[in-house]
C-alpha cells in the first residue's frame, strides 16, 4: 500500500485531495477491524508514539490512545496544562526530550494555532495535529467526512451546513478545508460576530438564519457552544442562543425534512442541540465516535506503517 | 400642578374641514376634507357635506399631516417616576404632536430583557401614543456583556442603545454592530469620548472661557463618531448617531454616507436652534450632553439638516425634577424636556430656509425610515394617526401648559412659531386649542 504524499498531518489545508481520500478509504478498512472480537493488529509494533497534550481533552486523547494501542504501538502520554508551560518552559525545551527519546510520532494538542507546525523545526518525528487552538483539528474533520461518506456514499455536491461559534472552531475550519477540496458545498451559520468576516473567501457561503440553513442542507454539523463565551458576554444568554440558533425539536419538526445531524461532542444538550434530536435516528453522532478511532488508526498506519496491511 | 389628561376618546364623527393634507409617506399634498368615524379615516374628499352629528373642526390655513415620531425620549419609568412617568411622558408627547415615541433604556432597571420591553409596550396600550422601546446594548448598560438583543427585538424593540453612556470598549461596539445585523436594527451609541469630555460642563470655546466653566471640546464627539463609523463600515453594520452637536462631525458623517455606509443621524431642537449664549446666566436648564455649542456649530447643523447629512429631528426629551436642576452648575443633571416645544422651535428656525413639507418630513417619514416603522397613513380605511398644524401660529411657550411632569427647559417664555393644534391617534383626540 502506497504511503501518503505528506509526511505529517498538520491540517487539511495542507494535504492533497488524494491523501484525504486514501485516509478515508483505509479508515473504512480499520472500521472493519474494530468490528472484530480481537480488535488489534500488529501493524505498528515497536513504534513509539507520544501523546503531547497541552490542553484538556478526554475524548480525543482516548480516541488516539485506542487507535495507537489497537495498532500495537507503544504509547507515552504527556499532559501539561498550558499555564505551567507559560511559567517559563518554552515549547522547544519541552519537546527536545522527544528527540532524545527517539519518538517516531508526536500527537500534539496545543491551545495556540500553529504550535504543531512550529514543532517541525525541533523534532524529526512524524507530527499529527490533534487540535491547535482555533486553527485546525484535521482528524476530527476526517472522521466527519468519513461519517458523511458512510451515510451518503459520496461527498461531491453534497450540501453540508455547519452551525455554531464558527469563529473559534477548529472543527469548522478543518471541515471547510477538507469538504471544499472534495467538492462538497459548505454553508456556515451562527451569530454574525462569531463568523469570520472574510470566511466566504474560502469558497463557502454563510447565513445568519438557521432555518434557511436547515432548508438548504443535506447534513448539519452542530458545533458546541462554549459556555466560557457567555461569561465574556459575547453570547447574551443560553435562551437567546437557543432561540435563534439552537437545533431544537420544534425547529426541526417545523421543517419536516430528512436531515442528517452531526456533532463533534461534547454536547450541551438543550443549548445548541436538543436531546430528542441528538438521540434520534437522524443523528450519526455515535458513528462519528467509532469512525474517529478508525480514521486515527488509518492516519497512524499511513504515516508510520512499514508493513503491508493484512487484509 | 397636575393637569388632567389632555385628550378624549373619540365618539362618532369628526370632520376636518378646509385643511390641506400632507402625508410624508404617500407624498400626498392636496386640499381636502377628512371625515373620521370612531377613530378611523372614513372619507377623504373635497367639500364633504356637513351633518348635524358631526363634530366639525375648521382647519383653514392648517396642514393635516402624519403624527410625529421621536427616536429619542426618556420616560424615566421604571425607577425615576418622580421626573416622568409613562403617562405624563405620553401626555407631553401627544400634546407636542407625537404619536410614536422610542424610549431610551436607561431606566432602573435598565431595559435589557425581552420581558421589560414587553412591559413598556403593554403600559402604553391604554395611552394615546405608541411606545417603541429601544433596548440596551449591554446588560445593565454596564458596557461588559451583550444584552439579549434578539429577544428584545422579537418583543418589539426597534433599536439598541446604551444612551447616556458611551460604549468605550470598541470591541464590544464591533460585536454589537455585527450581532445586530441579524435583527435588522440600528445600533445607537452615545458618541462622546469620556476621557476627552473630562467632566467638561459646557462647550469648550469663547463662552466657556468667559464663564469659567470647564469645557467639553467638540473633538470628544467627532473622534468617537469617526471610531464608530469606521467600525460600522468594517463590519457592514447599521448605525444611527444620536444628538449630533458639532460641525466637525458632519464632515465625517457625509464622508461615510457617500462611501455607502448605512448610517443615519439625528439632531435635537436645542442643538439646532440654540447657542451656548443661552448659558450666560448659568441656566442649568440648558445644561445638556452633548453640550449646546457656539453659533458656528449651530449654523452648520442647520445647513446639514437641509442637505440631508442630518436625517431627522429627535428631541432627547430628558425630564429632571426641580431638585435635580436647582443645584450649582456642576452638580445639576444634564438634559431638558423637549417634546412639547420641538415643532414650534424647529419650525421657527427653519421656516425661512425650508418648505414646510420638508420640515414636517423631519418629524415623520425620516425618523420612521430609520427604524422601519410603518405608521397608519392618511388614506381611507386607515386608523387616524394625524396632526392638525398651524405652521404660522406664533405662541409663547408657557410653563403652565407643560404636560410633562418636569419643567426643565430654557424655552419657557420664548416665542415659537408653528403649533400642533390637534392630534388624533388610537381613537383619541387631543383637546382642541384653536387660535
Amino acid at each position: 500500500m502506497h504511503k501518503l504524499e505528506t509526511k505529517h498531518l498538520l491540517g487539511l489545508e495542507f494535504i492533497s485531495k488524494k491523501d484525504i481520500e486514501k485516509i478515508i478509504d483505509v479508515g473504512f478498512i480499520f472500521r472493519e477491524v474494530l468490528e472484530r472480537p480481537i480488535k488489534k493488529v500488529p501493524t505498528l509494533q515497536g513504534k513509539n508514539i507520544l501523546n503531547l497534550f497541552f490542553e484538556n481533552s478526554t475524548r480525543t486523547k482516548i480516541s488516539f490512545e485506542l487507535a495507537e494501542k489497537r495498532l500495537s504501538a507503544d504509547v507515552t502520554n504527556f499532559s501539561s496544562s498550558f499555564s505551567s508551560v507559560q511559567k517559563g518552559e518554552s515549547l522547544k525545551d519541552t519537546v527536545q526530550n522527544i528527540q532524545s527519546m527517539k519518538m517516531d510520532c508526536v500527537v500534539m494538542r496545543h491551545p495556540v494555532p500553529g504550535s504543531c507546525i512550529q514543532l517541525q523545526n525541533y523534532v524529526d518525528s512524524v507530527i499529527i495535529n490533534a487540535g491547535d487552538g482555533t486553527h485546525e483539528h484535521p482528524t476530527q474533520a476526517l472522521l466527519d467526512i468519513m461519517s458523511i461518506k458512510e451515510k451518503f456514499g459520496k461527498i461531491k455536491n453534497l450540501k453540508i451546513g455547519i452551525v455554531g461559534d464558527i469563529l473559534h472552531s477548529r472543527v469548522a475550519l478543518s471541515n471547510i478545508f477538507g469538504l471544499v477540496k472534495l467538492g462538497a458545498k459548505v454553508k456556515v451559520c451562527g451569530p454574525p460576530h462569531l463568523i469570520q468576516r472574510d470566511i466566504e473567501m474560502l469558497n463557502i457561503e454563510k447565513t445568519y438564519n438557521v432555518d434557511e440553513l436547515i432548508e438548504w442542507a443535506d447534513v448539519l454539523n452542530v458545533l458546541r457552544i462554549q459556555k466560557e463565551r457567555m461569561g465574556v458576554g459575547i453570547i447574551p444568554s443560553i435562551r437567546e442562543y437557543r432561540k435563534f440558533f439552537g437545533i431544537t425539536n420544534e425547529r426541526l419538526l417545523n421543517h419536516n425534512k430528512e436531515l442528517v445531524i452531526m456533532h463533534p461532542g461534547p454536547m450541551n444538550r438543550g443549548v445548541e442541540i436538543d436531546s430528542e434530536i441528538a438521540d434520534s435516528s437522524q443523528a450519526i453522532i455515535l458513528d462519528q465516535v467509532l469512525n474517529g478511532v478508525a480514521v486515527r488508526m488509518s492516519v497512524l498506519y499511513l504515516l508510520l506503517g512499514n508493513n503491508e496491511l493484512e487484509s | 400642578m397636575n393637569l388632567k389628561a389632555n385628550y378624549n376618546k373619540i365618539n362618532g364623527y369628526i370632520l376636518l374641514k378646509n385643511g390641506k393634507i400632507y402625508d410624508s409617506f404617500l407624498s400626498l399634498n392636496k386640499a381636502a376634507d377628512i371625515l373620521i368615524k370612531d377613530g378611523i379615516i372614513y372619507k377623504i374628499k373635497n367639500k364633504i357635506s356637513e351633518k348635524s352629528n358631526y363634530k366639525i373642526i375648521d382647519c383653514k390655513d392648517n396642514i393635516i399631516t402624519n403624527g410625529f415620531i421621536d427616536l429619542h425620549s426618556h420616560f424615566r419609568e421604571p425607577g425615576f417616576e418622580s421626573k416622568e412617568t409613562i403617562e405624563t411622558g405620553s401626555n407631553a408627547a401627544f400634546y407636542g404632536g407625537y404619536t410614536r415615541i422610542c424610549t431610551m433604556p436607561n431606566t432602573d432597571p435598565v431595559i435589557d430583557t425581552p420581558e421589560l420591553v414587553t412591559h413598556l409596550i403593554n403600559r402604553s396600550k391604554s395611552l394615546p401614543i405608541y411606545i417603541h422601546p429601544i433596548g440596551a446594548i449591554t446588560k445593565g448598560q454596564k458596557g461588559k456583556e451583550l444584552a439579549e438583543i434578539g429577544g428584545m427585538v422579537e418583543s418589539g424593540a426597534v433599536a439598541i442603545s446604551d444612551d447616556g453612556i458611551p460604549l468605550n470598549n470598541s470591541y464590544l461596539l464591533r460585536v454589537a454592530l455585527e450581532y445586530s445585523k441579524k435583527f435588522n436594527i440600528p445600533v445607537i451609541n452615545h458618541a462622546e469620548d469620556s476621557f476627552l469630555v473630562n467632566e467638561g460642563l459646557m462647550h469648550e470655546g469663547k463662552k466657556s472661557l468667559k464663564l469659567g466653566l470647564s469645557g467639553n471640546p467638540d473633538i470628544s464627539e467627532t473622534t468617537m463618531i469617526f471610531r464608530d463609523l469606521s467600525i460600522a463600515e468594517y463590519v457592514k453594520g447599521r448605525i444611527h448617531i444620536p444628538h449630533v452637536s458639532s460641525y466637525k462631525s458632519l464632515k465625517i458623517i457625509d464622508q461615510f454616507k457617500k462611501s455607502g455606509l448605512n448610517v443615519t443621524a439625528e439632531v435635537t431642537p436645542h442643538h439646532l436652534c440654540l447657542t451656548d449664549e443661552i448659558l450666560n446666566e448659568f441656566n442649568t436648564d440648558a445644561k445638556v450632553a452633548p453640550p449646546i455649542r457656539s453659533k458656528k456649530h449651530k449654523d452648520a447643523l442647520i445647513k446639514a439638516i437641509q442637505t440631508g447629512i442630518l436625517d431627522c429631528i429627535a428631541t432627547d426629551h430628558a425630564p429632571h425634577s426641580i431638585e435635580d436642576k436647582e443645584k450649582d452648575f456642576k452638580n445639576s443633571s444634564c438634559g431638558m424636556i423637549g417634546l412639547e416645544s420641538a415643532f414650534g422651535l424647529v419650525n421657527k428656525n427653519l421656516s425661512d430656509k425650508m418648505k414646510i413639507e420638508s420640515i414636517i418630513d423631519l418629524f415623520t417619514v425620516k425618523p420612521a425610515k430609520i427604524i422601519n416603522l410603518n405608521p397608519h397613513l392618511i388614506k381611507e380605511g386607515s386608523l387616524a394617526e394625524l396632526n392638525v398644524i398651524n405652521p404660522n401660529y406664533k405662541w409663547i411657550f408657557n410653563e403652565n401648559y407643560i404636560q410633562s411632569k418636569s419643567k426643565n427647559t430654557p424655552i419657557i417664555g420664548k416665542e415659537l412659531m408653528g403649533k400642533v393644534l390637534i392630534t388624533i391617534n388610537k381613537g383619541y383626540i387631543s383637546n382642541c386649542k384653536i387660535s
